[in-house]
C-alpha cells in the first residue's frame, strides 16, 4: 500500500514538474517570437531613422548648393549696375554731347532700346540667358 | 527581458511621413514696353533739332533732361533691372527648395 501512495506521490511530483516545464516552454517561445517581432521592428525603425538622417542630409547638401548658386546669381546682377557706373565715370557724358551730339544720341538711343530689350528678356518666364543679366552690359 | 511573469512588451512603430506640397505658380508674361525716341541737343545741333522735331511730332514741346539727370535715369534703370534680376533667382530659389529631387530648374533661368 505503501509502494502504491509512494508511486503516485512521485508520479505527482513528476507531472507537476513536467507540466512546469511544459508550461515555462510555452511561456519562453511566445517570448521568444515576442523579441523577435520587437527586434524585426527596432531593425525597421532604425532603418527608417537612417533613411531620415540620409534624407535630412540630401536636405542639407541640395539647401547648400541652392544657397550658394543663389549667392551667385544675386552677386551677378549687381553686374549690370557696377559697369554701368564705371561707364558713367569713365566718360563725360556732358562734353561728348556738346561736342558730338548725333554720335551720344545714337549710343544712347541704342543703349536704351538694348535696355528694353533686356527687361523684355529678363521677365520672360520661357526666356534663358546666359548670365544674370550681364549680357547687355553695354545698356545705357 | 522582464519578469518571466510578466509579459514582454510590444514594440509599436508608427511611420507618419508629412510631405508639404506646394504647387508652383506660373510667372507673370514678360514686360512689353514701348520704344522710346532719344534727342540730343547741344549748341551744333539745336536749330536742326528744332526743325526736325516740328516736323515730326507737330509741336515744339519737349521734355528736357540734363546728361546728369540722363546718367541717373539710366542708374535707376539699372537698379530696377538688379531688383527684378534678384527677384527672380530668389524665387527659382525657392521652386527649386520646393522641388522634388531632379526636377529643379536651372539657375540662370530667368
Amino acid at each position: 500500500m505503501i509502494k502504491v501512495y509512494l508511486f503516485l506521490i512521485i508520479m505527482g511530483v513528476l507531472g507537476a514538474v513536467g507540466f512546469g516545464g511544459y508550461l515555462y516552454y510555452k511561456d519562453t517561445q511566445q517570448r521568444i517570437a515576442t523579441l523577435t517581432a520587437n527586434n524585426a521592428k527596432l531593425e525597421t525603425a532604425i532603418q527608417i531613422s537612417e533613411e531620415s538622417i540620409a534624407l535630412l542630409q540630401s536636405d542639407i547638401t541640395k539647401n547648400a548648393e541652392l544657397n550658394n548658386t543663389l549667392q551667385k546669381e544675386l552677386q551677378t546682377a549687381e553686374t549690370y549696375g557696377d559697369q554701368l557706373r564705371a561707364t558713367l565715370q569713365k566718360h563725360n557724358l556732358t562734353h561728348l554731347a556738346n561736342k558730338k551730339p548725333g554720335l551720344i544720341e545714337k549710343k544712347m538711343q541704342n543703349a536704351t532700346n538694348r535696355l528694353w530689350d533686356d527687361f523684355a528678356s529678363i521677365t520672360d518666364p520661357d526666356g534663358v540667358q546666359s548670365d544674370a543679366g550681364t549680357k547687355s552690359s553695354n545698356s545705357n | 527581458m522582464g519578469c518571466s511573469l510578466m509579459p514582454e512588451p510590444k514594440v509599436v512603430t508608427v511611420t507618419n511621413t508629412v510631405k508639404t506640397v506646394v504647387p508652383i505658380v506660373a510667372h507673370p508674361k514678360k514686360v512689353q514696353l514701348n520704344d522710346v525716341r532719344i534727342y540730343v541737343v547741344s549748341k551744333i545741333n539745336y536749330d536742326t533739332f528744332v526743325k526736325e522735331f516740328e516736323s515730326k511730332n507737330g509741336a515744339d514741346s519737349y521734355v528736357a533732361l540734363s546728361i546728369k539727370d540722363y546718367e541717373n535715369l539710366s542708374l535707376n534703370f539699372a537698379e530696377v533691372k538688379r531688383y527684378i534680376l534678384q527677384q527672380k533667382q530668389i524665387i527659382i530659389y525657392y521652386e527649386n527648395a520646393v522641388s522634388p529631387p531632379g526636377d529643379e530648374k536651372k539657375g540662370d533661368k530667368k
